[in-house]
């Protein structure tokens, strides 16, 4: 046991090692207030677009994450390299150290984990997302202004054949004291594996 | 409609005299607009950028029937972003160069790590250390309006205000200069900025019939900024490749005949 | 190694890209090489490509696992070649240096590798994804490099050139003959540096390209410009 537990904070070390590494070295940046700037002008056109009905808007928000997370998978896979995570432990480790970190230059904190370990949340400081951002006061309550990061989880980890429910449970900008999305695995797609990939 | 606020002049006033912070939301707004004051120089990985604008274009262009209406959309999200960074930026360069290039002074008392964890943590938040934090924070909020001791002159000539699109803004947006700044030798009412390698449509395929539409985000951010600063006109790109740079675009400024007439008013 | 054809092949078995890469000049053959045969149609290499993503799955059925054979401590660990399909002198510099003063990116213009940083795509070695699968399939007449992606992407490259009894010599050092084991190894590992690249052009050019859609055929006249640099690299 102790040493299967060795191994997994020697495994998480190295992981935010290889995050910091390939964010520093192998990643063309832009600036974060631009990339706000764009993703409130979208949010804003969707608000018009569906007449302030905030779940579409939230639906929408998310389908679009999606369609992001299905491609993004590709470029983070073919930057990284990673191997198959063994468990969501080590799932939840790439994700926070080296998917944010590399994406979006934060390493959200990794916690509330269930007792079977097959949900966990993410506790993100920073957002960069939400920068500049004050919710209307009628959308506070229903908006969840950066749904398009739950889309995207659950389209990226679609592909690498986990099938997971992925959702804000708090944020900042609805005034709650922190911001915290959830991930939860249904099941390992297992027919869906590459064959040769075990 | 959400906005987004970038902090404007006239607000400072309202912002800086001291609000309850007990309240979490208020206290996140609060910080919202004396964060937003100082550029802490953050950045994200382009590819997050180019996909986010990519699901952008995407989702314009199933709600668009025509190339045209596409275009205009599009031209209009960059607009509602040029306009806001006219004041951004202006009052940026308002800003003290001590307050601006001490960035480890400016991260330790803005980063948001700070207030988020005291919020976090409710019952830790009296600790000496959070409170001193605080107040130091809001103390420095407080002398920043006072920093600023002549807002920066709104540009006023078609040069003056291109220029700072041409050095400023592009600087802020894609990290260096724009690559030439021309004049129109034949109409007197257009300018030219060239980007030789616009940076968030170089993964669309050249051959892409819808390339050239693309790029009227930075048009839009262009017009917006000038429509903001008072200078009406329309953008266009218009795809210029020379010899090592296939992705060459010119963004064509044509003013309104009424930003000629007031330039020439002027002594 | 010269790359003659590339494939890539979608989780389902479906063609994605395919392309040549024979400099057409025929003069240039060898006098002791055929005529190449006609030239497939796409429907031929659709065949191909699922016929390749069939004979894939099957083969892997002949690994030590499953016919229980023990072998524990397989290192899949492919080692970082230094610039593979990079140009060999540092980069040009791009000729554009005579636009017109003002001039803002300092940097040389078309040596930039899209999102990624740097001189080359990645700099470290690499777990292979494709632990039981076919990775290379030699005949007489062409070698074929498999590399697989984790969400199930084949890239598929093509050699007449790389023959597995060809001596290759090692880039650095005899004391990497172990390592490298056979020229056959080298190869493979050769390849899978190249196809990884490809990968990596493949998440700019393809994934970024918002007009593309998932799963059908590849048409970035981008995409196609920046695989054939890497193979007139590859070539040289």
């Amino acid at each position: 046991m102790s040493r299967s537990r060795s191994s997994t904070t020697t495994q998480s070390r190295s992981l935010k090692v290889t995050g910091e590494e390939i964010w520093k070295n192998k990643t063309e940046k832009i600036n974060t207030e631009l990339f706000a700037l764009t993703y409130g002008a979208l949010v804003a056109q969707l608000f018009e677009d569906y007449d302030n009905d905030y779940s579409l808007i939230n639906e929408r928000l998310f389908s679009m994450g999606y369609n992001i997370g299905v491609r993004l998978i590709e470029d983070f896979l073919a930057r990284t390299a990673l191997p198959r995570c063994e468990d969501m432990v080590r799932t939840s480790e790439v994700i926070s150290k080296c998917a944010f970190k590399i994406f979006l230059n934060i390493t959200p904190h990794v916690t509330n984990w269930s007792n079977n370990k097959d949900s966990f949340s993410l506790i993100i400081e920073d957002n960069p997302l939400s920068e500049f951002v004050e919710l209307p006061m009628n959308a506070k309550k229903q908006i969840w202004y950066s749904n398009v990061l739950c889309g995207v989880l659950k389209g990226a980890l679609e592909m690498v054949q986990l099938d997971c429910d992925v959702w804000f449970v708090a944020d900042i900008l609805k005034g709650d004291p922190q911001t915290e999305l959830k991930i939860k695995l249904n099941k390992i797609l297992k027919d869906e594996i590459p064959i040769g990939d075990d | 409609m959400p906005h987004q606020k970038i902090i404007q002049t006239s607000s400072i006033d309202a912002q800086s005299s001291t609000r309850s912070t007990s309240n979490t939301g208020t206290h996140y707004d609060d910080l919202l607009y004396q964060r937003s004051l100082i550029y802490k120089k953050n950045e994200i990985s382009l590819s997050a950028m180019t996909f986010l604008f990519q699901e952008m274009i995407n989702y314009l262009h199933q709600s668009s029937s025509t190339m045209s209406e596409f275009e205009l959309k599009l031209s209009r999200y960059g607009q509602s972003i040029g306009l806001r960074l006219l004041e951004l930026l202006n009052f940026r360069a308002s800003l003290p160069a001590s307050l601006t290039s001490i960035p480890t002074r400016s991260s330790i008392l803005f980063s948001s790590s700070a207030p988020l964890t005291d919020q976090a943590n409710s019952n830790s938040t009296n600790t000496p250390d959070a409170i001193r934090k605080r107040e130091e924070e809001s103390s420095t909020n407080a002398d920043l309006a006072k920093h600023i001791t002549k807002m920066r002159r709104r540009d006023l000539k078609i040069l003056d205000i291109l220029q700072f699109i041409h050095g400023t803004l592009w600087s802020y947006l894609f990290h260096h200069v724009s690559d030439d700044l021309v004049k129109s030798s034949e109409r007197n009412n257009e300018y030219m900025i060239v980007d030789n390698e616009p940076q968030l449509t170089q993964f669309i395929p050249q051959s892409s019939k819808f390339l050239n539409s693309c790029h009227f985000f930075v048009c839009g951010m262009i017009q917006g900024f000038l429509l903001n600063g008072g200078f009406p006109c329309s953008v266009s790109p218009h795809l210029m490749p020379v010899d090592g740079f296939d992705e060459r675009v010119i963004y064509l400024i044509k003013f309104d005949e009424q930003v000629l007439e007031r330039e020439s008013l002027r002594f | 190694m010269a790359i003659e054809s590339l494939l890539i092949i979608n989780k389902s078995g479906g063609l994605l890209y395919q392309r040549n890469f024979i400099d057409k000049p025929p003069q240039s053959q060898a006098p002791n090489q055929p005529e190449p045969q006609q030239q497939l149609n796409s429907n031929d290499y659709l065949i191909l490509a699922s016929t390749l993503h069939g004979v894939f799955a099957i083969a892997s059925q002949l690994t030590p696992k499953a016919l229980q054979l023990s072998q524990n401590d397989i290192d899949y660990t492919i080692p970082y070649i230094p610039n593979v399909g990079m140009p060999t002198n540092g980069g040009r510099t791009g000729n554009g240096s005579t636009v017109g003063g003002g001039s803002g990116s300092s940097g040389p213009g078309s040596n930039k590798l899209g999102s990624f940083k740097g001189d080359d795509f990645f700099k470290d070695s690499f777990v292979s994804w494709n632990k039981s699968g076919l990775r290379q399939l030699c005949t007489d007449q062409f070698t074929m490099f498999i590399y697989q992606t984790m969400t199930g992407l084949k890239f598929v490259a093509i050699s007449t050139t790389v023959m597995p009894q060809q001596k290759v010599a090692t880039p650095s050092g005899t004391d990497k003959l172990d390592r490298y084991g056979n020229s056959s190894n080298l190869a493979i590992q050769i390849a899978d540096n190249f196809l990884r690249k490809v990968y990596c052009l493949y998440s700019d050019y393809v994934m970024k390209d918002p007009f593309y859609s998932m799963e059908m055929p590849i048409k970035s006249d981008l995409f196609d410009k920046k695989v054939r640099a890497m193979i007139k690299n590859m070539n040289e």
